[in-house]
């Protein structure tokens, strides 16, 4: 059960380096802004995400080569147009932002270790990386949240090979 | 041994909470406390939900309102000394001596730390902060070696708290004037040291470069791990060759010395690292839970274990963890 599990992942890791970069990137920045307008509504509505009014966080999957860029206008998150220019960047490998989100890694470890970066405004990048720090993970569905410590896992695996 | 853990938010209260942690620290969204960074620390409903969280699982909840109040400001400090007293802290962690005196004689019944940030390195200076506020206990300033410590827990009458872990702030804690030369924010003041807007990092030819302010501060090579870019950790071209000028970006580990702080009575070991995340937290914690227990059962033939030593190694500043300034022989 392990081992396909182990096998999946690497194959679908292999898969998403080839195929990713090649793909247009929208649909991974709708699916991003959709997932986190319905997660964070309660914080949105709270304000706490209103340091990204107007400004553009590019999110940079160093091994995908994919960048996804974001904003915030109103009470949602959005795509950031085309035309903007990115206010500050976080990049990491996908093993390593799917290690944070599952909880299993600390971003500052990551940082000292040069497994992740910050370029740009640091002090926008350090209060997204603090309020998503502060996200209760516990109000995820339970199948997201498996999955995701999951898949967290599984490539972490994948990637010590 | 009270093990005394950080938090930023909600998720890394919990889990400090669930991996062990007898109390947990936390600080509001401003800069009446010396984590003052975007997007960290409580907002009163969140301080409140931290508090229940406390509550139900039999903790204690210490609030740190530890910067100094500025001319012009103190009723935004008074009014932080107000909410924590609303929501029935544990204890407060402060450092401004007029605060202290309004805490004392408005709330005598609440419990006042001394915060690492007043730098109480003497028995008189305990002593006088005890009569003059009845603080009940004091957090000791990383500078201080193990005989010190010694020194000090021998003469005291309040109770002391020393870092176990964390980040190292090395020279006379809340009085470096070492930030606020390069930004003009310090944290006594600000409640930040090298705060996040004057921070810059950037890919050059000869490597990640980090700037304070415009100030180079450091560079590091592909394989070097990086830091946060405290002008104290910086590396600088002294006589002709570049180096740690004032000190090596080290995170403080005091965990070898765990038998000796217990048998100088050492009431209460504190974690460092609110800006961290609840994943840090609960690592750290956990690993320091193991250890105070076994001290607690083994007392002097404590021995510090590998997987202990490799957790807190992985989440270190500067990677390598060393007794910091607990052990200058030269003091
Ligand atoms: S510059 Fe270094 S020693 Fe000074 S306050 Fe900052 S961390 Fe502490």
């Amino acid at each position: 059960m392990v081992s396909i599990r182990k096998s999946i992942a690497r194959g679908g890791y292999r898969l998403g380096c080839r195929l990713l970069p090649v793909l247009p990137k929208w649909p991974g920045e709708l699916a991003l802004v959709k997932f986190l307008n319905v997660q964070l509504a309660e914080e949105l509505e709270e304000g706490e995400f209103d340091f990204l009014e107007g400004r553009v966080l590019e999110i940079a999957v160093i091994d995908f080569r994919i960048s996804l860029r974001m904003g915030k206008s109103g009470a949602r998150f959005v795509r950031a147009p085309a035309s903007a220019i990115t206010d500050a960047a976080i990049a990491a490998k996908a093993v390593d932002f799917l290690a944070i989100a599952s909880g299993r890694e600390d971003p500052d470890t990551l940082f000292f270790h040069r497994r992740l970066s910050i370029s740009g405004d640091t002090e926008l990048g350090l209060t997204a990386k603090n309020r998503l720090d502060a996200i209760d993970r516990s109000r995820l569905p339970q199948r997201a949240q498996r999955w995701l410590v999951l898949i967290a896992g599984a490539l972490a695996d994948a990637a010590a090979k | 041994m009270e093990l005394v853990c950080p938090a930023g938010g909600l998720p890394a209260l919990e889990a400090a909470i669930d991996n062990g942690a007898d109390a947990v620290y936390i600080g509001f969204n401003d800069d009446t406390n010396a984590r003052n960074f975007g997007g960290l620390n409580f907002n009163d409903r969140s301080a409140l939900r931290a508090l229940e969280r406390i509550r139900s699982r039999g903790r204690k909840l210490f609030v740190a309102i530890n910067t100094y109040a500025k001319p012009g400001s103190f009723s935004r400090w008074q009014a932080a000394v107000d909410r924590a007293a609303d929501l029935s802290a544990d204890a407060m962690i402060m450092a401004d001596i007029g605060l202290m005196e309004y805490a004392r004689d408005k709330y005598p019944k609440l419990s006042l730390h001394l915060s690492v940030q007043a730098s109480a390195t003497s028995v008189a200076a305990l002593e006088f902060y005890r009569r003059q506020f009845g603080i009940r206990r004091a957090v000791l300033p990383r500078v201080l070696s193990l005989k010190q410590v010694q020194q000090l827990a021998a003469g005291s009458r309040v109770e002391l708290e020393v870092f176990g872990f964390g980040s190292l702030c090395i020279m006379a804690e809340g009085r470096c004037h070492l930030s606020s030369y390069v930004t003009g924010e310090s944290p006594n003041l600000n409640g930040v040291c090298s705060p996040a807007r004057a921070v810059e990092w950037r890919n050059g030819a000869n490597g990640l470069e980090t700037r304070l302010n415009g100030v180079l501060i450091d560079r590091f090579a592909d394989n070097e791990n990086a830091g946060y870019p405290t002008l104290c950790k910086g590396r600088f071209v002294v006589d002709g060759k570049r180096q740690h000028a004032l000190e090596e970006p080290t995170s403080l580990n005091s965990m070898a010395l765990l038998p000796e702080l217990k048998a100088a009575g050492i009431q209460a070991i504190k974690l460092e690292g609110r800006q961290r995340s609840p994943a840090y937290v609960a690592q750290v914690v956990r690993t320091w839970r193991e250890a105070i227990d076994e001290v607690l059962q083994r007392g002097a033939d404590f021995l510090v274990k590998e997987r202990w030593r490799g957790t807190l190694a992985k989440n270190s500043e500067g990677k390598q963890t060393t007794l910091g300034a607990y052990d200058r022989p030269w003091q």
